[in-house]
């Protein structure tokens, strides 16, 4: 058995209630590692077109990786795989926390869930890798913090990684999201409504006493610490460490990359009010250290309590960058607190904070552009700065009641249904996805990314890249749509690389010092190279899936809004898609792709040795 | 010139006595630094001349000799790149903000 990996998957049928355990080859982890890697080529050879996101066949993979479980900082990642419901196509997406690490303890590198159960059940995975469904419908109604309390009393375990859904999640909420250890999302593209769908409330994972085994511990070690060493001395991890993620709130609001007010913005003066600075300074918060597995930010992740004023008691985790900005700017709130009382509503009643923000962000334009009358939000006061009627449209959204209804299948579909002037406010692209919680009018990437991606949020882009490995020399222009186009073909398959190996990016971000770290654990020779191949690999075959579902190029564009000219702010006139079929050609040349179709060409694939993929784009 | 972020981050020490840094941790404003440079000097001259004084900021703002993309400069609170790039000769009482790199979550 290939060293770093368990050589096994745990299966469940929720429909049979039965379970078993498959043993995976050594040649399946050679190819694909583990995380989305392993996860998509469950996916693609499991999931055929004819079966929707609800179906019972459909498959939700929650996988580890080979670097799981070890010292590494954050190597306790889950990722999450299955055919989502708002694109429609393969989802992958990640959690930090603690479940990629016991899962391993418990024997196992991934769990495969298929079936639909006739009533609510969660499943634990115990006592060295025995697995059991056990009746949930007694946690039914409870929101994903109450669940993680709940399972952990009831079964009185003290260590234990347990995630699960919401409200959001039992009412199928297009964009619901898996959540769990205090406060971590997989949130893209609507796991928690697959999990829903196949009422499967909760999954626990007690710490067992397994442990990774590693070819070489003094060369692990090594890189261990000089990955250490580059997440806390690069400047965002400095950063980081001190503030979280929301640190960066100002950075973003003087790039013109902060989202404000549903993108109709970019000045809001108060912005700094929804930093990672700004809520350590605020009398009326306490935040704890809460790491995730083996953390070396340990103060990255924190959970936080109200101490004063009308939400006093509540008890969530410090929001990331992204929960700020959505319950935040881009509602046009700048009270921290609210911000962040209403960012961990979201996390509660389990949906992704972008897709809700976006959505609570175009009904409040609505209607104040007379697009919506009063009455069809059910008479909440909605409107820029105001974070009571927020929560209350939140809230609505998670149980789809009234206007909550129309807006839980995201906001895509919630303007199409709206009709007319209504679908020039939304942010969305055109495959169903919505962005980051960022503003990427003045991120040209992430723009272009999330519009062409295949997993349903940014696949190329985020975080740390040293093109000099590509052997490439730094961008020179972030605001060349052609150069942009470009560098993000020459990158894509570095992040699905980083998801196929169980450790946070945030913590393991240097390419190099990674591809070591593999290969310390399994003993392996891989170069920089080969980790770049498994990763394209995983982008074609996840293509792949999403083409044979009838997924194509067509759908690779911004919405309206989302692909507008800034108005005003730092990037005032930047217009990205200005020449959109260029950007496109570029990227699907890069991509070795055909520039039309953005259909990869059989010598790509061949090159790759995806022999098997050529059929799917080329048949006819 | 102001950094959006740290100076004693971004430069690697304080940039003038008592850094800032005190403020900055409270809240306050980032600190200002104000320079003279010879007329003509571009906006790459002006990091040229930061990385010589600098030399922690010089690892950030140039890869193997290179200049990096890796932050952002905010000029007349427009972005570099949309307010004459690189090349942009820099004039009296010109707002020069370092963004250094950030990112998401």
């Amino acid at each position: 058995m290939a060293l770093g990996f368990c050589g096994r998957v745990l299966r469940v049928d929720l429909t049979s209630r039965h379970t078993w355990v498959e043993e995976v080859p050594d040649a399946t982890y050679e190819r694909w590692l583990g995380g989305v890697g392993l996860g998509s080529t469950i996916l693609y050879r499991e999931v055929g077109p004819e079966i929707g996101w609800d179906h019972p066949d459909n498959r939700v993979i929650l996988a580890s990786g080979p670097l799981a479980g070890t010292r590494l900082s954050g190597s306790g990642v889950l990722a999450a795989v299955t055919r989502g419901p708002m694109t429609g196509g393969a989802c992958s997406t990640q959690a930090n926390g603690f479940y990629g690490a016991y899962l391993k303890t418990q024997g196992y590198d991934a769990v495969v869930i298929q079936g639909q159960s006739p009533e609510a059940v969660y499943l634990l995975v115990h006592e060295g890798g025995k697995a059991e469904l056990r009746s949930a419908q007694h946690l039914l109604g409870l929101d994903t913090w109450e669940l993680g309390e709940r399972l952990k009393a009831e079964l009185n375990l003290k260590t234990a990684s347990i995630f699960g859904i919401g409200p959001a999640g039992e009412n199928r909420v297009r964009f619901a999201a898996l959540v769990g250890d205090k406060g971590h999302v997989a949130a893209h593209n609507g796991v928690g409504a697959v999990l829903g769908a196949k009422r499967l409330k909760a999954i626990v994972v007690a710490r067992g006493p397994g442990r990774p085994r590693v070819h070489n511990e003094a060369e692990l070690d090594r890189a261990r610490k000089a990955l250490s060493d580059h997440s806390k001395s690069r400047e965002f991890g400095v950063r980081m460490q001190a503030y979280g993620t929301a640190s960066s709130v100002l950075t973003h609001y003087r790039a013109g990359s902060l989202p404000i007010r549903n993108l109709t913005t970019n000045i809001l003066p108060e912005a700094e009010n929804l930093s990672g600075q700004r809520m350590r300074q605020t009398p009326a918060l306490k935040l704890k250290p809460q790491p995730c597995w083996a953390c070396n930010l340990r103060h990255h992740c924190q959970t936080v309590t109200v101490l004063e004023g009308p939400n006093a008691g509540f008890e969530g985790e410090e929001p990331e960058f992204e929960a700020m900005t959505g319950m935040g700017s881009a509602l046009g709130i700048t009270d921290t607190v609210a911000a962040v009382v209403l960012a961990n509503v979201v996390d509660r009643m389990g949906m992704d904070i972008n897709e809700t923000a976006w959505s609570v962000g175009f009904a409040i334009e609505c209607l104040s552009e007379g697009i919506l009358s009063r009455q069809d939000v059910d008479g909440l006061d909605l409107g820029w700065g105001k974070p009571e009627a927020a929560r209350q449209l939140i809230e609505r959204i998670a149980c789809r009641e009234g206007i909550g209804d129309l807006l839980a299948d995201g906001v895509k579909e919630a303007a199409k249904r709206i009709g007319g002037r209504a679908l020039e406010l939304a942010v969305f692209t055109e495959k169903g996805n919505s962005p980051r919680g960022h503003d990427h009018r003045a991120v040209w990437a992430e723009l272009l990314d999330t519009c062409v991606s295949n997993t349903g949020t940014i696949e190329a882009t985020g975080g740390y890249m040293d093109f000099s490995l590509l052997g490439l020399p730094p961008r020179k222009d972030a605001f060349d749509a052609v150069e942009t186009a470009f560098y993000n073909a020459k990158m894509n398959g570095y992040r699905q690389f980083q998801d196929s190996l169980g450790c946070c990016r945030f913590c393991v971000d240097h390419p190099p010092l990674m591809v070591d770290a593999l290969n310390a654990i399994t003993g392996w020779s891989w170069s920089f190279g080969d980790a770049m191949a498994m990763g394209r690999r995983v982008v074609h075959q996840l293509r792949a899936f999403n083409f044979r579902s009838g997924i194509t190029a067509e759908g690779e564009r911004p919405s309206r809004r989302y692909g507008s000219v800034p108005v005003d702010g730092p990037a005032k006139g930047a217009h990205f898609t200005a020449d959109w079929p260029r950007v496109l050609a570029t990227y699907y040349e890069g991509m070795g792709w055909d520039p039309t179709s953005g259909k990869p060409l059989p010598e790509t694939l061949r090159a790759l040795g995806q022999d098997e993929l050529i059929p799917v784009f080329w048949s006819s | 010139m102001e950094a959006a972020g740290s100076f004693r981050e971004l430069f690697g020490r304080p940039v003038r006595p008592g850094g800032g840094q005190r403020a900055e941790a409270e809240g306050g404003p980032p600190p200002v630094l104000i320079l003279s440079v010879p007329e003509g000097t571009t906006v790459e001259g002006l990091v040229r001349l930061l990385a010589e004084d600098y030399p922690a900021f010089g690892a950030v703002a140039y890869e193997k000799g290179r200049l990096a993309g890796a932050f952002q400069i905010v000029i007349g609170d427009r972005l570099l790149e949309l307010a004459g790039g690189w090349q942009r000769v820099l004039v009296e009482n010109d707002n020069v903000v370092l963004l250094p790199p950030f990112e998401g979550g």
